[in-house]
């Protein structure tokens, strides 16, 4: 085939195809998830006994807010992952400060525990549960956001794969964190972090090659 | 960024600027272009096609000198792939970037695809290729016969891309000659053209 008669016939009628707008699918993606994590979360798991009093508390709103400004920023580099020719690497970093803002936060708390309560800063009777429900409340956010970026043009598929396993797994950190009675930024650091990596882990080894094109 | 806020409704010759002037002429060509100007969108679908040969020869006699011959295929696949995804281009953002970001991933795609032990099976096809581009004509042509390519798509595919694409009758017709609903035709072509995309790649991989 001549590449001359190629672009003829992409030529023709170029708007005879659907419109598509990257942004408004990657919104429509951001939305399903966040009801289906806040769902998943009310039916399965329950929101916290205490959450009237919890909503009154910083504590609650630090894990919350960090949560919350995980997912903004890496559901930003994922829009940006979509875009050929844009730059990712920026906002891979600066997602690094929600860990660094926790750990001083941690720091703080322990400099001001006496010693034998600091270990029970860590710990939670329901650890298991954290790591396990957090990746299961991440899985419809992680396949709304995949289907939003094969609708784009992820030119750098693992690392696009890598953005989403970030913004879908907050999202289950945040969802999650409604049930979760555990606040103390010790914590959420070690176990909300941990689990938020088995789902990074996880998006990448499954959703990489839906995002080939 | 100033030059950018030139009319839009422009059509002759952009600008006179250097460099960074055409490259900006040539996004906005292929945005309006796209958006359902159809000579213009040829000439920017035209110059695109000489930046990514360009491109695509140069990379392939630095990282796999035995693919030169295949360099048209990368080059259609890409237009094909600029096409379809032309709403990933922010017409705020310069355009050369996009382009030549889309023909990176296609070039490493390519790559991938063909693994150490098709080098020889290459090497014959670029022979031919050479063959052909000398025998028949002088412009640019890849291995895959277009013909062919669409005989083998589904009927729901096929009918949409002849009738508006190679016909040139408007969706509208189309879908009333077709008895598919307009946006049925609409996704019929967009399905398609990836598939073709898909098949020009497979072609180069079995000669």
């Amino acid at each position: 085939m001549k590449t001359d008669e190629l672009i003829t016939l992409l030529a023709r009628q170029p708007d005879a195809l659907p419109r598509r707008n990257p942004d408004r699918d990657l919104w429509l993606a951001l939305a399903v998830g966040l009801v289906a994590a806040f769902a998943l979360m009310a039916l399965a798991l329950a929101p916290r006994p205490d959450l009237a009093a919890a909503i009154a508390e910083p504590l609650f709103w630090q894990k919350a807010g960090a949560l919350a400004v995980l997912a903004a920023l890496a559901a930003w580099a994922t829009q940006r992952a979509g875009r050929p020719g844009r730059a990712l690497a920026p906002l891979e970093r600066a997602r690094w400060a929600v860990p660094a803002w926790l750990l001083a936060a941690t720091a703080v708390t322990l400099a001001v525990t006496p010693a034998g309560e600091r270990a029970a800063l860590f710990l939670s009777p329901t650890i298991l549960v954290c790591l396990s429900m957090i990746p299961v409340l991440s899985l419809v956010p992680a396949l709304a956001l995949t289907w939003a970026l094969r609708r784009a043009a992820p030119t750098d598929p693992p690392r696009a794969a890598h953005a989403i396993g970030w913004a879908a797994g907050a999202i289950g950190g945040l969802a999650y964190a409604f049930h979760c009675q555990a606040d103390q930024p010790a914590y959420v650091l070690v176990w909300y972090g941990l689990a938020i990596a088995i789902t990074v882990v996880l998006t990448q080894a499954i959703a990489t090659r839906w995002l080939r094109w | 960024m100033t030059a950018l806020a030139l009319p839009l409704a422009m059509t002759s010759t952009p600008t006179t600027d250097p460099a960074l002037g055409e490259s900006a002429a040539l996004g906005r060509h292929f945005v309006a272009g796209r958006a359902g100007d159809e000579g213009r969108y040829a000439q920017a679908l035209r110059e695109c096609a000489a930046l990514l040969r360009r491109f695509t020869v140069a990379r392939l006699q630095r990282m796999a000198p035995g693919m030169v011959g295949d360099a048209e295929d990368v080059v259609q696949e890409c237009l094909i792939a600029l096409h379809l995804k032309a709403h990933t281009y922010d017409a705020g953002q310069p355009f050369e970037p996009w382009l030549y970001a889309v023909a990176r991933y296609k070039l490493i795609d390519l790559l991938r695809r063909r693994q150490p032990g098709r080098e020889l099976s290459l090497d014959l096809l670029s022979e031919t290729h050479e063959f052909a581009d000398s025998s028949e004509s002088t412009e640019p042509q890849a291995g895959a016969d277009l013909a062919v390519l669409l005989a083998q798509l589904p009927d729901k595919q096929r009918r949409p891309i002849e009738l508006v694409k190679l016909e040139g009758r408007s969706v509208i017709e189309a879908a009333a000659t077709t008895g598919l609903s307009v946006s049925a035709v609409k996704v019929g072509i967009h399905r398609g053209l990836k598939a073709l995309a898909k098949r020009l790649a497979a072609e180069g991989d079995t000669p």
